[in-house]
């Protein structure tokens, strides 16, 4: 089986770059930055798979590059350098895409429009904070709506009948369909992010430190709500956090990221028992 | 079935500079099909890595661990890619951890649902066999919406068995299954263990209690 995604050499850098940083493979240990130019490495040489219906843990310290990948993966950023590929496997289900042909086309350098095609059709992202993902002043079904309607739906009935299926499944009343999200509690507006997410139908579904911030019996509630919808929908995951607990909760994978680069990547089992790199020991070993 | 070369195991401890603590060395074994291999050893000795480096959750520092997949054919465990590690674990190789892992918030009857879920049972299906086999494990119905975390060990040690075996697995592997147990449930669990046998599961298990060990094993292998 192919994979759904495969990223290579995804490279994020602030900076013109200089012959030092550019061909070295390794940048010193424990630093981002290159020592001749200057250069930042927000995302260095960042390469991976992600399976069908996988979920993919990104975990690493602030600083490491986790929400500068999502971002790129998400098309927020342009990267440096790097390809993208994403294989639809045939799913039936997978959302037709008319302007844009994605087998075997790297995903970077399509134009703007159809990245905004991609994204709207195939991918969901659900932000730490709700602010970025809601929009706070218009209602929790027109949130979804807005994103249905990017994804090319015009039919209202069938748009409201969605937005209420997805509300109901994210646990949130149905009856508070009509409210915008600043009327809600920090947990329920992620859902309703989540929510939003999902509303296409995406086959890539991007976390972005979710539960991060929030108490912990809502964060156990949205945590459970994902483990949940990941096995009834079959949506591939990339869960970013710091939080470990999160990451053997909800990943079969883990990337460890450290100053912008993979430094060691497995079965989160192995990676959480048998840890290799000294960094993935150490934080290992700093879990509560 | 299963095939073990000098299969060695230590780690390199960076949080203590560098220091090399031993897992297992040079262990070589073979393990025919329908067969159970018993590992044997003092406490220490590295039989719980063994399993673990054949499930992949350690990583062999040198040799191999060719395994006869029904999916793939012959794979080295050692160097499979992690994607046909994940495969194989939804489908044919399972293992019975000397712990429970447990998972909050989730109910014993869904625990042990959960394999025959990724299998692509229904839910009600999964539910059903789930029960059964918790009955059948002695566990009380009074606690099967009850989350393990919060069962006595023996009961903890039940649904781990339950888990790992209600998906049929052609592989299984079992660290101390029935540590905990009292008589009358060791009982069940070396009938399910019969049981397995006859209908052609393949296993390797570390079992404390010598005697309860050579009444299921038909070889040992000693650490």
């Amino acid at each position: 089986m192919k994979p759904l995604l495969t990223v290579k050499n995804l490279t994020k850098m602030y900076g013109s770059g200089c012959l030092e940083c550019r061909d070295l493979a390794d940048l010193r240990e424990d630093s981002s930055i290159c020592p001749d130019c200057g250069t930042v490495f927000a995302c260095k040489d960042i390469s991976f798979d992600l399976f069908p219906g996988e979920v993919l843990g990104v975990v690493g310290e602030s600083g490491s590059g986790k929400s500068t990948l999502v971002k790129l993966l998400n098309f927020d950023m342009e990267p440096s350098q790097g390809e993208m590929y994403v294989y639809m496997n045939g799913r039936a289900d997978a959302p037709s895409l008319s302007a844009v042909s994605v087998n075997d086309n790297n995903l970077f350098s399509l134009s703007s429009y159809q990245k905004r095609q991609l994204k709207n059709s195939l991918w969901g992202i659900v932000y730490q904070s709700p602010h970025l993902g809601l929009k706070m002043d218009i209602s929790a079904g027109g949130n979804i709506a807005e994103r249905l309607l990017m994804a090319g739906w015009r039919h209202v009935g069938r748009i409201r009948e969605r937005a209420s299926l997805l509300l109901e499944k994210t646990e949130v009343p149905v009856s508070r369909m009509d409210e915008p999200p600043k009327n809600f509690s920090g947990g329920m507006q992620q859902r309703v992010q989540i929510a939003r997410a999902l509303s296409n139908k995406p086959v890539l579904l991007l976390l972005d430190e979710v539960t991060t911030g929030l108490d912990v019996s809502v964060q156990a509630r949205v945590l459970d709500l994902i483990r949940n919808l990941h096995r009834e929908l079959d949506v591939s995951m990339i869960v970013v956090s710091h939080d470990l607990s999160v990451i053997r909760l909800l990943t079969t994978r883990t990337l460890v990221l450290q100053h912008g680069r993979i430094v060691e990547s497995g079965l989160t089992d192995q990676v959480l028992e048998d840890p290799q790199h000294p960094y993935t020991q150490l934080l290992v070993s700093s879990a509560l | 079935m299963l095939k073990l070369e000098n299969l060695s195991k230590s780690f390199v401890v960076h949080t203590l500079a560098g220091k090399v603590i031993n897992g297992c060395n040079q262990v070589s074994f073979d393990v025919r099909p329908g067969e159970l291999l018993g590992l044997a050893g003092p406490s220490g000795s590295g039989k719980s890595s063994v399993l673990k480096c054949i499930y992949r959750t350690y990583i062999p520092t040198s040799g191999t661990v060719n395994y006869l997949s029904k999916e793939f054919g012959p794979v080295d465990l050692a160097q499979a890619s992690e994607h046909t590690i994940v495969r194989l674990r939804s489908r044919e190789i399972g293992y019975v951890t000397q712990f429970l892992k447990v998972l909050p918030r989730v109910p014993a009857a869904d625990v042990v649902a959960e394999p025959l879920l990724w299998r692509g049972v229904s839910l009600e299906e999964a539910r059903k066999r789930s029960v059964d086999m918790l009955d059948r494990l002695r566990i009380p119905c009074s606690l099967f919406d009850a989350c393990p975390g919060t069962f006595s060990g023996g009961e903890q040690q039940r649904v781990n068995v339950a888990r790992a075996v209600i998906a049929r697995p052609r592989l299984l592997l079992l660290d101390e299954p029935t540590a905990s147990l009292d008589r009358h449930s060791v009982g069940i669990i070396v009938d399910i263990l019969r049981d397995l046998k006859k209908e052609g599961c393949t296993m390797i298990g570390i079992f404390h209690d010598r005697n309860v060990m050579e009444s299921v094993a038909d070889r040992t292998y000693e650490m």
